[in-house]
């Protein structure tokens, strides 16, 4: 090298001592070929002369003949196209359609216990997308990516069909009237052995009935009930604390201070739509009344994400601190106790633990001056003693009143304890269960394998398992049984006293499937030949009718109140909730703080968007980034940079983690905020015999579970940890932080993509992000003016929580296909939003900023320049359009563009993902029929749902009226729990989104580049004490 | 190429194209792939529906 350069500074010019560029050594060693082919333009061989001779012998008659001819059988060969089908007018049109118009059906959400209130919006009888219901007190309008995606599931190539019997491993098609009568034969003859029902928490009253009934038919049956995750351990620790009832709801909006232990809140603790919307409400920019959340946890979550402060720590030392708080809060004079903390110091805590102590004695204050407005939440999965602390240390902050009184949690049966689930698979042992029927679960793959569950099924005289979809259970199944869709279904459901929701079926089934409930009432009725379509809804409208109206004292006919209820989908009860508190002093002897933290601890979480894997299936939620890492398609062991330093790993190298004698191997993600020696994985990955999107899509972490744990059934201490040598890639949407690399350090904000600033300051000086505006640069073009309406967006950071709803209820609305791991991985995932994570300070305690960034419809946007055949354009009511069928696939636009939104279809992604499986001819079905379904070669981006403004535009003519802003909504705002997103007619001064498009507050991405966005971000305050600032 | 040659060349050639479109290379192809023979999208008629998202009755 040293030679090659001083060749080189021998080669300049002396008087300019210019360097001598050089393309190869053999340029830069003058070698003689090189100075020879420097003497010709072309290559050798390039431009040979003309030869009559060389020439084929056909004749210019027989060419074209031949040409011909080709064409011709091309033509016909390939006329072969895809036969859509023919559109046809309705010979009968039924009554509640108009050709073109949306119809929408009120209903509930099944995809999880929290059964929210939905509307399903369909075309000409197809559900294409899912909405909350407004009128539902809960989630009030609002629904989670789950409930989205929710229409994926229905129209799944891969449900199951037809009724199917299991011989020697293999399954046969079989019909239902001998299903049916094998079956009735089977419970009929079960002779005082046990029938086993195993189910998910029933949330229905008319379910929980057909039940009973099927109890009073079948006497020896029993009824076992589990969720892989649960609160069962936060209502055990209230029972024991105040003697009765579940723990209750809190008033989120009303607390001035928050204290999250281990607690998701805003994620997967409880019901997120309507705790994210309570939070939210607390962060108003508009009333400058903010709460402020403290967040002590083991790793980072969406709840960490908006923490004003937060501190990391191992799950098993979080007794220790209540412990310390409190005594630390009663040597202050703050709190009364009835149980001695005198061994406990929060000063030791913090040094033992390496927390920031300055954020703990601002904790210690923050409770001491609000008590009553404060309130201290620990997670579902921390043990028992921990929940019985914090409900005694609300207690004696008097923070009983954060608590709600108009409404509990409704439970219609208790889960089975880990005896109950033990006693079941003993009697399945010795021979004495006739039948097993798992109503719509999957507990072979959710049990902890110490069970020996699966294996106990070989034993049992029947299984039956009811299923919309294959999964571990149906594999070792001798009956399986394809049931509803939530929304081919009818049903009920009760979560909370005051309300109670109907569920109705939109669509008639497209399967051979039925209604699970109807199922159980064939066999209740003993005869295989009893089920018709209506047996379901005849039993739930005369349960309604006996059960549920006469309480009601309504003063309409029962018909009428019926369709009244099914068109709101809800019905408002007088059931008062019982809540009595009266404080068992017994429960102090559970306080204690002596657990050991051997080795490492690992944390098993739900995972945000596969949930316990009921969602695996789902290639919308594989392929949502996670809020955290942003990685999709994958679960991993989340640990902190130290540990990876300590264990000598990288970002994706495989670790072994053994606990006891349970081991899985998964990939390392070194994730910033994660506590030292803390291993945090996701549950509902891994799955087998579950589909082609499911099968082998991570690693499946319910093999670390053991139905014997001290802490909980989701934490275990003492893990070791080895590193297997081999690597596996994960995908992450976002390339992966550099927290020590001063060019791009912070980035974020010296750019002022995120600009944020604390509520002190905000209030101080209201000006505080306005000053930090560039002035107005000129422009080589005239503005143009917008004089009428013009669309606009404003997204208030201090309410979105990045959970990344909005961008699941974008991909339904706007036909967005799932594209897979192996495009993920080359950037080319296809979501028009995406929600952009900022890390800055350092990688152990890391500030966490979030960012929804979608198409900014620049009024001078850099992308419609480049464009050569003019498909990406203005509207004159400010939007920025793609006209599909003119794109060239240059991609010059996508370059050009600063926000890098642009999405290219390099494939027909439909095509292309999992051996077509996106061109089953079904989930065309699922397409929105007004916005067009993109093809390879075509960009992309979000146009602000201008299907729906077209719609409202086409309605105000029809109406003879002006077009309001306020008329539209996009679907990223329908579905957005926290309502952190506004749009709207920028021009409309009256209007709730004109006083966020002009707050002080707000800002433009790179406005220095002087594009001209028209969406709006409200910047973020953070709720950090005033002398910080 | 004289009238009647001209006409019997173009309507040989009509033949064999309808001929050679409709049999060989279609016998091979699936019998039917058309998506609305395999679904059949049927409403509900116990449902109630609403034509807009806000329109409580009760």
């Amino acid at each position: 090298m040293s030679d090659i350069k001083s060749d080189n500074t021998q080669n300049m010019d002396s008087d300019q001592l210019e360097p001598n560029y050089w393309r190869s050594f053999e340029a830069l060693y003058n070698d003689p070929t090189v100075i020879e082919a420097k003497g010709h333009e072309f290559k050798e061989g390039v431009t040979d002369d003309f030869s009559a001779t060389g020439m084929s012998n056909l004749s210019r008659r027989k060419f074209l003949a031949l040409l011909g001819a080709s064409a011709a059988i091309a033509g016909t060969a390939c006329t072969d196209y895809r036969d859509k089908g023919e559109i046809v007018p309705y010979n009968i049109k039924p009554e509640e359609i108009t050709v073109g118009k949306p119809n929408f059906y009120a209903s509930t959400c099944t995809a999880c216990a929290n059964a929210c209130g939905i509307l399903i919006k369909t075309r000409e009888g197809r559900p294409i997308k899912v909405d909350g219901n407004p009128d539902h007190p809960v989630n009030k309008g609002k629904i989670c990516a789950k409930g989205q995606a929710n229409i994926l599931n229905l129209y799944d190539p891969e449900r199951l069909k037809t009724p199917l019997i299991g011989r020697n491993s293999s399954f046969n098609e079989v019909s239902w009237k001998d299903a049916d009568s094998d079956i009735i034969n089977a419970l009929a003859s079960a002779n005082g052995k046990e029938i086993a029902i195993v189910t998910n928490p029933i949330t229905s009253p008319t379910t929980s009935k057909v039940i009973e009934d099927f109890k009073s038919k079948y006497p020896a049956t029993k009824v076992y009930s589990y969720s892989l995750f649960n609160d069962d351990i936060k209502n055990s620790a209230w029972q024991k604390t105040f003697g009765s009832g579940k723990y209750p709801l809190i008033k989120w909006n009303e607390a001035k201070v928050i204290v999250a232990l281990e607690s998701d809140f805003l994620g997967v603790d409880g019901n997120k739509i309507e705790n994210s919307r309570l939070f939210a409400e607390g962060r108003d920019v508009e009333t400058k009344s903010f709460n402020r959340l403290y967040c002590i946890d083991s790793t980072l979550t969406i709840t960490g994400n908006n923490s004003d402060y937060r501190l990391r720590l191992r799950p098993e030392a979080q007794i220790e601190f209540v412990m310390s708080l409190m005594n630390e809060l009663s040597s202050k004079g703050a709190l009364n106790l009835s149980v001695n903390t005198s061994g406990y110091s929060l000063s030791g805590f913090a040094t033992k633990y390496n927390l920031n102590k300055k954020v703990l004695d601002q904790l210690v204050k923050d409770l001491a001056s609000n008590k009553g407005k404060a309130i201290v939440d620990a997670g579902i999965s921390l043990s028992e003693n921990v929940h019985v602390a914090v409900n005694l240390l609300n207690e004696a902050l008097g923070n009983f009143t954060m608590f709600r009184s108009d409404s509990v949690v409704n439970i219609f049966a208790e889960n089975s304890s880990v005896q109950e689930i033990d006693s079941l698979i003993q009697k399945i042992n010795d021979g004495n269960v006739a039948a097993v029927i798992h109503f719509d679960c999957n507990p072979v793959y959710h049990l902890a394998q110490d069970f020996g569950y699966k294996k106990a099924l070989s034993k049992a005289g029947l299984v039956v398992t009811l299923s919309e979809r294959e999964n571990e259970t149906t594999f070792v199944s001798k009956y399986v049984l394809p049931i509803n869709h939530n929304f081919e279904s009818w049903g009920d459901a009760k979560t909370r006293t005051g309300v109670i929701s109907l569920q109705q079926p939109v669509i008639a089934p497209l399967n051979s499937t039925r209604q699970k409930e109807s199922i159980l009432l064939t066999w209740i009725n003993g005869k295989s030949d009893s089920f018709n379509e209506t047996l379901y809804h005849e039993y739930l409208m005369k349960n309604w009718e006996v059960s549920i109206y006469q309480t009601l004292n309504s003063k309409l006919d029962f018909k009428r109140f019926w369709f009244g209820a099914l068109h709101d989908g809800i019905v408002l009860t007088n059931d008062i909730p019982s809540i009595s508190r009266s404080f068992n002093n017994a429960v102090t002897g559970l306080l204690s703080a002596n657990v050991s933290e051997k080795g490492f601890a690992v944390i098993i979480k739900e995972s945000y968007n596969v949930a316990d894997g009921s969602f695996s299936h789902n290639g919308w939620m594989q392929e949502l980034p996670h809020p955290v890492s942003k990685i999709s398609w994958d679960n991993y062991a989340a640990v902190s940079e130290k540990t990876c330093k300590d264990l000598g790993v990288e970002n994706f190298d495989m670790i072994e983690i053994k606990i006891g004698d349970r081991k899985l191997s998964l990939p390392v993600f070194m994730q910033a905020g994660t506590a030292d020696n803390v291993v945090v994985i996701e549950s509902g990955f891994g799955r087998q015999n579950s589909g082609t999107v499911a099968n082998e899509v991570g690693f499946n972490s319910n093999l670390l579970m053991s139905k014997n744990s001290n802490l909980s059934q989701w934490i275990y201490s003492d893990a070791t940890i080895t590193k297997t040598g081999d690597s596996y890639k994960l995908a992450s949407s976002q390339e992966h932080h550099a927290f020590d690399d001063p060019k791009v350090q912070d980035l974020h904000k010296s750019r002022h993509i995120i600009q944020e600033a604390t509520v002190a300051a905000y209030v101080k000086n209201p000006h505080v992000i306005k000053e930090k505006h560039h002035e107005d640069q000129p422009s080589v073009y005239d503005p143009h003016p917008y004089n009428g309406l013009k669309w606009g967006m404003a997204i208030d950071l201090n309410k979105c929580t990045g959970c990344g709803d909005c961008v699941v209820a974008c991909n339904v609305e706007n036909n967005i296909p799932v594209v897979g791991k192996d495009q993920v991985l080359v950037s080319r995932e296809m979501q028009w939003l995406r929600i952009d994570r900022y890390y800055s300070g350092t990688p152990e305690d890391p500030q966490v900023s979030m960012q929804p960034m979608l198409c900014q419809h620049c009024d001078q946007a850099p992308c419609e320049n480049v464009c050569p055949v003019v498909a990406t354009n203005h509207s004159p009511d400010g939007l920025n359009q793609m006209v599909y069928n003119r794109c060239v696939g240059t991609r010059y636009c996508s370059n050009n563009c600063p926000f890098k939104v642009r999405r290219f279809n390099f494939f027909n992604f439909r095509d292309h993902f999992r051996d077509s499986f996106q061109e089953n001819p079904i989930l065309a079905l699922m397409h929105n029929p007004e916005v067009t379904v993109r093809s390879r070669g075509v960009m992309e981006k979000c146009t602000f749902c201008v299907q729906r403004i077209s719609e409202g535009r086409a309605d105000a003519t029809h109406e003879n009226r002006k077009l309001k802003g306020s008329d539209i909504t996009t679907a990223c705002q329908d579905s957005c729990g926290s309502n952190a997103i506004y749009f709207g007619d920028i021009n409309d001064k009256e209007s709730e989104f004109y006083k966020y498009r002009n707050h002080e507050l707000g800002y433009y991405v790179l406005e220095e580049l002087n594009v001209k966005p028209n969406v709006t971000y409200i910047a973020k305050l953070r709720n950090i004490h005033s002398e910080e600032v | 190429m004289n009238r009647k040659k001209f006409f019997t060349s173009v309507s040989l050639g009509a033949v064999g194209f309808t001929i050679y479109n409709s049999f060989p290379m279609k016998y091979f192809s699936k019998k039917s792939n058309n998506p609305n023979s395999a679904v059949k999208v049927k409403i509900n008629p116990l449902a109630v529906s609403r034509n807009q998202k806000g329109n409580k009755n009760v």
